[in-house]
């Protein structure tokens, strides 16, 4: 029994150690990379592109992966900001600061763009 | 879950097949749960749980069929995100859930950890619980470690396979038994609704104290050969 709970007790501090590990090279080649840097965010100020990711971290990807708004016509873009801000329950500056900031990931020429 | 964000869970679980061994042939239990789970914040959810089960089998001493049906409570599950797994390298949810009927009550406490990789995701979550019945005269300890590991096919559907190891430990005196589910899970998501079923059957069983199921590949005492677990959820 001893030696279950001392495995235990090691199994959770290895584990709370790996969990707390903040890791610079997930921002810059992990699987929610591309939240942190969009491709045309000149018209974001530097405190918008910091909130814009930090609400895209905490009210999109805490939940599902990243979609890039470039695979999607700007029709269809809007019709799924508008479904998703629903249900991530966002306030109208949030919505429309996270809608600036995704914005910011489509090509200024958008080929998709109906 | 988001701030401000509700959802509705029915939850549906059978636990089916035990052994004439231990006086429980033709054995099934079906638990019922119904949940409401809200978002305090962006990262501390609470779920309200009512509990109910059936159980029937048959008494081979006596060859009478028993069936009962019982209230088993009401639990508050509290889920706090401690680490975003879209900020660390591994996500980190603790979890504390009491629960209490009058004549027994539960507390269970979670470790979870979980990330996601494109269209994979996994979660391995660590159970400790505590369990008092028999009007709190009988203390049972339980360990869980499970691990889960899915894939999104499309944006409606996601499969993936579970592994679910559970231990009791009555009194907190002995290790009793062990029990090894393995099992696929597949789930089907809109935008309002979902809903996700596993089938785990046994693998492996042991038990540390005799072999009162006379049986030495599986544990039939505390467990069944095989477990199914349907969850409905709703968004509001």
């Amino acid at each position: 029994m001893g030696r279950a709970l001392l495995a235990v007790a090691v199994l959770l501090t290895v584990a709370i150690g790996l969990a707390g590990c903040q890791s610079p090279s997930l921002r810059e080649h992990g699987p929610n990379a591309a939240a942190f840097a969009p491709a045309n965010g000149a018209a974001l100020s530097a405190l918008e592109i910091k909130e814009g990711a930090r609400l895209y971290t905490l009210k999109c990807a805490k939940c599902h992966q990243f979609y890039d708004p470039a695979d999607y016509s700007n029709q269809d873009w809007q019709s799924w900001m508008l479904k998703m801000s629903k249900k991530a329950h966002l306030k109208s500056d949030q919505e429309e600061l996270l809608s600036r900031y995704l914005d910011a990931f489509r090509p200024k020429d958008d080929p998709l763009a109906p | 879950m988001p701030q401000g964000a509700t959802e509705f869970e029915q939850w549906v679980t059978l636990r089916t097949q035990r052994t004439k061994a231990v006086g429980q042939d033709n054995f099934n239990q079906w638990e019922l749960r119904q949940a409401w789970e809200y978002g305090v914040s962006d990262r501390y959810t609470v779920e309200l749980y009512l509990n109910e089960a059936s159980e029937s089998y048959r008494d081979p001493a006596t060859g009478g069929d028993i069936s009962t049906f019982s209230f088993r409570g009401v639990s508050l599950e509290n889920r706090y995100l401690v680490f975003n797994p879209a900020e660390h390298a591994v996500g980190l949810a603790l979890y504390l859930e009491p629960r209490y009927s009058g004549e027994e009550a539960e507390m269970e406490q979670k470790i979870i950890l979980g990330q996601r990789y494109g269209e994979w995701k996994w979660a391995f979550n660590l159970t400790h619980a505590t369990e008092w019945s028999e009007n709190f005269h009988k203390t049972e300890g339980e360990i869980e470690a499970s691990f889960g590991i899915a894939r999104d096919l499309n944006k409606h559907w996601s499969v993936g396979l579970e592994l679910r190891d559970h231990n009791e430990l009555p009194e907190y005196d002995i290790w009793e038994n062990t029990a090894l589910f393995l099992g696929p899970v597949i789930s089907y998501r809109r935008e309002k609704w979902w809903a996700a079923l596993a089938v785990l059957p046994q693998v492996y069983g042991a038990n540390f104290v005799g072999n009162p199921d006379d049986n030495t590949h599986f544990e039939l005492e505390g467990h069944e050969r095989i477990n199914f677990r349907l969850i409905f959820g709703m968004d509001f």
